[in-house]
């Protein structure tokens, strides 16, 4: 285990001026920002009681279904291409340092990025949220925050991403060719639009479970994370035999 | 004669086959203790191949390789504790400083913080450790590559090509550093190059590898030792020379000039090819016994033994 921690923190520093740091602020703040432009437009769609819910409900849909799927993407592909980019493989795994301890903490170090971007979007959910209120005084974001609900659907939707960060950690980390890992993530971020339609397979499909997990009513909640966290760790544990084994040309 | 017991490297038939095409060739490396291991050959000839075998970053589709006196096993990666390694360019992380990289490494093996400067030192980087690798030379990469694999204090130093890339004035500096490294720190050098002249200033043992296959192995003195002299012949038909000595199994090689390279034992061999082409109506106006140089010899082993 001690590998695993000492690879971790290697890890938080390789981060440093970084632009994958970057887009831990730059994604939530293209969401919030955009829709506060549109909450400023119309403003009068905010005027009663659950305006609140309206607004973390509307964000979190343009969050889990666009731009998650593709903020996961680039985040697994900038962390892994900093190592194939530089020609670090050679030498990371020529190092006195078991190879699992390389791949888990560069998972644990992708669902840091996620956690930390999903944290970030609630935080300027309510800046969104306050801006309204002071300009528009009269819509409903003068009421208390739903601070419960609020943490509850963002957590859902965390959670109901852990799948995709495994595949992406993979993808990215096994092929070297970045096209690989963008195209892949928009591939399946386009397909997401089309499978989240369908009440059968969005339940199931990887990308479509961040959008069923806290928007899609009597829908199998337990179901959703059985496939989110059994299949992300699976995943993760066949990620890290898998990388494990590779031989570096 | 070395003692067994003496080779940090030692390998066994090793071979590597990509498809159809044999890269690394049953090849038999040994490589003493305290020396400065001169692994030589022209690009493609299977050096880098060979280092990423022994270090375990490909497998090895035939024979065997002992590290320390141990056979290496698939998986076992505790051996990479004793040694630090440089294969091709340096890898470093371009967001980072000279000192960050460094602590990366340090992280991941869990070594004391002092190694770091100790290592830095080492390589004359302690000044520069500061600035972002981003701005950072060639030269400067090259030597924060050496200081990355001087960081656990190996007493194995495997670097592939380590002056790649350097000015003349980098690649001596660069020279100078891996020739101490035997007496400051103990450390047994394993070095690949496609330089002759880099080995010859640095090495203590050589390895030619040619397509693969090894064709020689031993010290420079041996070397030396083994090296027939070269004649080198003037002719009016250098192209008929060449075939006629060729013909009778003499080892000729052209040098670009009208004039031809032979192989020869001793003067007498010299009088006889005089002879012979005068006989054949082949003016001869040169006739020069040299001792080779290391450049010859090579061209000797990798041309004419191929």
């Amino acid at each position: 285990m001690i590998y695993f921690f000492r690879a971790l923190s290697a890890e938080q520093l390789k981060l440093k001026r970084s632009l994958a740091m970057w887009m831990v602020l730059i994604a939530p703040l293209a969401v919030c920002f955009l829709y506060l432009m549109i909450m400023l437009k119309t403003p009068e769609s905010y005027y009663g009681p659950s305006a609140w819910e309206g607004e973390i409900k509307s964000i979190l849909s343009m969050w889990s279904v666009m731009m998650l799927p593709l903020y996961i993407t680039l985040e697994t592909a900038l962390t892994a291409n900093s190592e194939h980019n530089n020609q670090i493989w050679k030498y990371l795994y020529a190092l006195p340092i078991p190879r699992w301890s390389i791949f888990s903490a560069k998972w644990v170090m992708n669902l840091f990025l996620v956690l930390s971007s999903s944290v970030v979007c609630f935080i300027l959910t309510i800046g969104a949220g306050i801006v309204m209120r002071y300009v528009f005084p009269e819509t409903g974001f003068v009421h208390n925050f739903p601070w419960t609900y609020a943490l509850t659907v963002n957590g859902k939707v965390f959670l109901a991403s852990l799948f995709i960060i495994s595949i992406h950690t993979w993808i990215s980390l096994n092929w070297k060719n970045i096209i690989i890992a963008i195209g892949s993530g928009m591939v399946a971020a386009v397909g997401n639009l089309t499978i989240m339609m369908s009440e059968k397979w969005g339940a199931i499909f990887p990308w479509t479970l961040p959008f069923y997990a806290y928007a899609v009513e009597d829908v199998n909640l337990i179901q959703i994370y059985a496939i989110a966290l059994g299949g992300s760790l699976l995943f993760a544990i066949f990620g890290s035999f898998w990388l494990s084994k590779k031989q570096i040309f | 004669m070395e003692n067994h017991h003496e080779w940090i490297i030692q390998t066994n038939q090793l071979s590597r086959n990509f498809g159809k095409v044999s890269a690394v060739n049953r090849i038999n490396l040994e490589v003493p203790a305290g020396s400065v291991y001169g692994f030589l050959g022209p690009n493609g000839a299977g050096k880098t191949t060979t280092i990423r075998m022994l270090l375990g970053l490909i497998h090895p589709t035939f024979g065997s390789i002992k590290m320390f006196g141990h056979d290496l096993e698939p998986q076992n990666w505790q051996y990479l504790k004793q040694i630090g390694t440089m294969v091709e360019s340096p890898s470093l992380y371009p967001n980072l400083t000279g000192r960050e990289n460094m602590e990366v490494t340090r992280r991941l093996i869990g070594l004391p913080k002092s190694n770091i400067d100790m290592a830095l030192d080492n390589v004359n980087m302690l000044q520069a450790a500061n600035r972002l690798v981003k701005e950072y030379s060639m030269g400067m990469r090259q030597r924060l590559g050496l200081a990355l694999a001087l960081i656990n204090q190996p007493t194995l130093l495997i670097l592939d090509e380590p002056t790649n890339g350097l000015d003349p004035a980098g690649i001596q500096e660069m020279r100078d550093m891996i020739r101490e490294l035997p007496k400051k720190n103990g450390v047994t050098v394993f070095l690949s190059s496609h330089l002759l002249s880099e080995v010859e200033q640095t090495a203590s043992h050589i390895g030619i590898i040619h397509e693969g296959h090894m064709l020689f192995q031993g010290s420079l003195e041996n070397l030396r030792s083994e090296r027939n002299p070269i004649l080198h012949l003037g002719s009016d038909h250098p192209e008929r020379a060449a075939e006629l000595l060729k013909q009778s199994g003499w080892k000729v090689r052209q040098n670009g000039k009208p004039g031809l390279l032979v192989e020869v034992n001793g003067n007498s061999d010299v009088a006889f090819i005089n002879r012979k082409l005068n006989q054949a109506n082949i003016n001869v106006f040169q006739l020069t016994v040299q001792q080779p140089s290391l450049e010859d010899t090579f061209l000797q082993l990798t041309t004419i033994k191929k």
